[in-house]
């Protein structure tokens, strides 16, 4: 008996002398697996932006889905966010009955609503009067006034796509209803420069036959046909405005009559479609002074100059083909400010997309390619139909189109890509399909704002040439080449031309360089970016040597 | 037993020493993997590591194949394979259906019109002429392979595209040349006069063929492919979002879209149109989709026509016969075919299948009007 106790002692102790050191192996183990975490909650950072990414793409897609058509398919991944969508709104609340108005501020201007409350809850909320440009915005954010009174709250989700009206009405409702102010400013852009009337034509007699012209509208060209039989103008009819939007060009069209009536393109542009209207009349005056009798010099008339110009823009450009559009657009907020650039091989080299956002709206597409000029200026139609909806999300692929404007469409993505952040909407929960990190997914910082040239500023003595100066300098994996754009003295912009380092740490590098650089309108003492230190020191070193070629 | 106890003591000690120097060796790995993810300084092992991981990276590239422009979007969690898909397209191409190639077997094949005998043809170019005369037969000679001389005389392609004198274009047509063509067992017969041109499904055989290099890509979890605008979409997205496919607008000079498609997984759609080749003479437009029983461009009614269908060749072919028959005929193929279709008429409406009503968006709502069909 004894012996069998001694032995089971003897079998005890080392179990007992194992606890302790179990333990604190455990514990040892425990702490490294802690650290596991942390890299999982590294990894998932990089989770949430895919996350986002994949909210942004479905809230894209919503937009899509709410115009028209309602598709099964789409419901099929949308159904898996209709969940999550439905509680994104705050709780019921009681309010007090009562008739009440209310003002809030929209996408160019003010909002007015009237809400009547019944029985504590809100019953109904009309729109009374609305700023002009507002108009399709506000038809588009109404669904928030369904959300309101579904929810009896005034914590909504926005509508995607039209989110300043959207705030608008949230805040004239709560004017309304609570006496809040809304101190908000109109989100419009800075008034796009008000159309220069198109000059007034001299009508003349004409000569029998069909002539095409064009004109800038909106968007982008706008041509005409315009027919001429015994002198007198028959028949005008669009040929194509594929940059302009369907109710502005149905608004526009009606001036058509007008010229068909008074026999002269000198007719009113047609309010609230006032580019759309001065495309068209252009490019009738432009088709028109084709056919002028002899004798008249033909006038170079707005359809006729817009074209020199465009065709000048392409050709100064230098060994590769630049074409520069500028526009302004609607209103989705989407992006990061700054200009990201991106690209996708061409058949002929890399076609490049450098997109500039400001204010979260694409401001401004350069398409560099070396390409041939004509295929560029095909493709920059498109290009104006992506700054005109603001996305090229949606469009993977065009069907029936023998150039490559998909390898634009491609460029421009990428461009996009590095350029997304999180929607307008309220924050996003659980992801639908299971989203891998990316490398090119980081959110960028937004960039300190430029010192941008104004007119009439006189810089202090600056020691560069305007001008843009390319140059080339050594980053993690090569070359980079960057150019460097010197506008009134002042260094405006810095533009990625070729570059072979990893994506994920050299746009790191960028933004991080690039705002220092330009806030101190020098490339010395810049900090590299930690973790990016090559692709830092090759950014910095190549804007130094071009620099050096811009210094007087 | 103060021996025996030290001796314990050391052996626990190595026990509790070594567990603890395993548990430690554990959280220094974990984090020297960290470190070096983030730092540029040690990113060797980040290259391979992100094939290891399983991230999904998209890779671009556009080229020339099969005579047209090609772009390439693969979703993959391995390398960018873009220029072997290339290289398969120009292997198709080589193989296949170039007649200029001596070595194709398309050009062999021509060669011995006229040889009762025939000439041996390999499997794949069996099944692919087989499938196209299917086409011919069904669309009662709308498509026809056998159309590529008079296609020649036009040379829409070519240098210097003209209007061919009538007696030319007479004395090549042949009313429904496709019949006489004899093709079994890997063995083709053509009578004299007569020669073989996949022009028409050429760029859909194309997509049926990356699809094959795709399908032996496993890491390759979703792609779009453009063969000189027949498209193929393979898998997902990413984010699992819909492929969205534009077709183009036919008055917008081919750059711009009039409506988008979205299409889920793996689908073939082709778009013909009489704006794609074509050139003007006298203020008339003669486009490159011939009628095989005139020898001119078809005038239908239509212009454009785009069919998604269940592989490249369908589609492309399908594209071609309906663009000639017209939109009652044509959708009466479409159906036979169990492939869906948007038809664009030459005033500007738009008629969809009912597969399609749901998935298609028409964007340019101004200028198109989307008709309902009488089915």
């Amino acid at each position: 008996m004894k012996e069998i106790l001694q032995k089971i002692r003897a079998l005890l102790k080392p179990v007992l002398y194992m606890i302790p050191c179990a333990a604190i192996a455990g514990a040892a183990f425990f702490a490294a697996t802690n650290r596991a975490a942390a890299n999982t909650a590294v990894a998932l950072d990089s989770y949430d932006i895919s996350k986002i990414e994949l909210a942004l793409k479905e809230s894209q897609q919503a937009k899509q889905e709410s115009t028209q058509i309602k598709t099964s398919t789409q419901k099929k991944s949308q159904s898996k966010t209709s969940d999550k969508k439905s509680s994104q709104h705050g709780e019921a609340q009681s309010f007090v009955d009562g008739t009440y108005e209310g003002e809030g501020v929209g996408y160019a201007g003010h909002i007015k609503v009237k809400v009547v409350v019944k029985d504590s809850k809100i019953v109904s909320i009309e729109v009374t009067e609305v700023e002009a440009d507002d108009g399709p915005f506000v038809s588009k954010a109404k669904g928030v006034i369904d959300s309101i009174l579904e929810y009896q709250t005034l914590d909504v989700d926005t509508v995607s796509g039209a989110t300043y009206s959207s705030k608008g009405i949230i805040a004239a409702v709560r004017n309304a209803l609570e006496g809040v102010e809304d101190t908000s400013e109109t989100a419009a852009p800075p008034a796009k420069p008000a159309p220069t009337a198109v000059p007034q034509f001299e009508d003349s007699k004409y000569k029998d036959g069909t002539y095409y012209g064009t004109g800038t509208g909106f968007g982008g060209e706008v041509k005409v046909k315009v027919v001429i039989a015994d002198g007198v103008i028959t028949e005008i009819t669009i040929e194509s405005a594929g940059g302009e939007d369907g109710s502005y060009l149905a608004r526009a069209k009606t001036l058509i009559a007008k010229v068909l009536e008074k026999q002269s393109p000198n007719v009113d542009t047609v309010s609230g479609a006032t580019y759309t209207s001065n495309g068209i009349i252009s490019a009738i005056q432009n088709a028109l002074s084709q056919a002028r009798q002899e004798g008249d010099d033909s006038q170079e008339t707005g359809g006729g100059t817009d074209k020199t110009q465009y065709e000048k823009e392409a050709k100064a450009a230098a060994s590769t083909n630049n074409s520069v559009i500028a526009q302004e657009a609607a209103e989705d907020v989407v992006y990061n400010d700054g200009t990201y650039t991106g690209s996708a091989k061409g058949f002929r080299g890399d076609t490049q997309a450098t997109v500039t956002i400001k204010k979260s709206k694409i401001e401004k597409i350069s398409i560099s390619s070396q390409d041939d000029e004509a295929f560029l200026k095909r493709a920059m139609t498109l290009v104006d139909v992506i700054i005109k909806q603001q996305t090229t999300e949606g469009i993977d692929v065009v069907t029936g189109a023998t150039y490559s404007s998909n390898g634009i469409l491609n460029s421009v993505k990428d461009a996009l890509k590095k350029a997304m952040k999180n929607g307008d909407t309220s924050e996003d929960t659980t992801p639908t399909a299971t989203p891998t990190p990316r490398p090119t997914s980081t959110p960028r910082p937004t960039p300190t704002p430029r010192p941008t040239s104004a007119p009439g500023e006189e810089p202090q003595e600056s020691p560069y040439n305007d001008g843009t100066y390319e140059a080339s300098a050594v980053g993690f994996n090569g070359n980079m080449t960057i150019a460097v754009t010197i506008h009134n003295g002042i260094i405006t912009q810095i533009e990625v031309k070729k570059y072979v380092d990893d994506d994920e740490f050299f746009w790191d590098a960028y933004d991080g360089v690039c705002p220092q650089i330009l806030d101190s309108q020098s490339a010395d003492g810049i900090d590299t970016v930690s973790g990016a230190t090559y692709s830092s020191k090759g950014i910095i070193n190549a804007v130094i040597k071009a620099l050096q070629q811009a210094k007087k | 037993m103060k021996q025996e106890c030290c001796k314990k003591i050391r052996l626990w000690g190595i026990i509790f020493l070594t567990s603890l120097f395993f548990a430690g060796c554990q959280a220094e790995d974990t984090s020297g993997e960290y470190e070096q993810e983030t730092t540029q300084e040690d990113v060797q092992t980040e290259k391979s590591q992100s094939t290891d991981t399983g991230e999904i990276h998209s890779y671009t590239q556009s080229d020339i194949a099969m005579g047209t422009i090609v772009t390439s979007n693969i979703y993959t969690t391995g390398e960018d394979v873009n220029s072997e898909i290339f290289d398969v397209l120009k292997q198709v191409e080589n193989t296949y259906i170039s007649w200029r190639e001596e070595d194709s077997e398309i050009a062999r094949l021509n060669a011995s019109a006229g040889n009762e005998q025939g000439v041996e043809i390999s499997g794949k170019l069996e099944e692919m002429l087989q499938a196209t005369l299917d086409i011919s037969e069904k669309s009662s000679g709308a498509l026809d392979p056998t159309l590529g001389k008079i296609s020649r005389l036009w040379d829409i392609d070519g240098e210097n595209p003209r209007v061919p004198a009538q007696e030319e274009i007479t004395s090549l047509l042949k009313a429904d040349g496709y019949k006489n063509v004899f093709c079994e067992n890997q063995k083709a017969v053509l009578p004299a006069d007569i020669s073989i041109d996949l022009g028409a499904v050429g760029k859909g055989i194309g997509c049926d063929e990356v699809r094959s290099f795709l399908e032996n890509h496993q890491e390759i979890t979703g792609a779009v492919i453009s063969v000189g605008g027949s498209i193929l979409t393979y898998g997902a997205k990413e984010n699992d979002s819909l492929w969205g496919v534009a077709i183009t607008d036919p008055l917008s000079g081919g750059e711009n879209y009039m409506g988008v498609l979205y299409l889920e997984g793996e689908n073939y759609v082709s778009t013909s149109g009489d704006y794609e080749k074509y050139f003007e003479q006298d203020g008339v437009r003669y486009h490159h989709i011939l009628d095989p029983k005139t020898g001119y461009p078809a005038r239908s009614g239509l212009t454009s026509v785009t069919i998604v269908a269940k592989n490249g060749l369908l589609s492309d072919g399908l594209s071609t016969a309906c663009f000639v028959l017209g939109l009652e005929e044509g959708m009466k193929l479409v159906e036979t075919y169990n492939a869906e279709a948007i038809f664009i008429d030459t005033d500007q409406n738009v008629y969809a299948t009912d597969g399609l009503q749901d998935k298609f968006e028409l964007t340019s709502k101004e200028t198109y009007h989307l008709q309902e069909l009488q089915q």
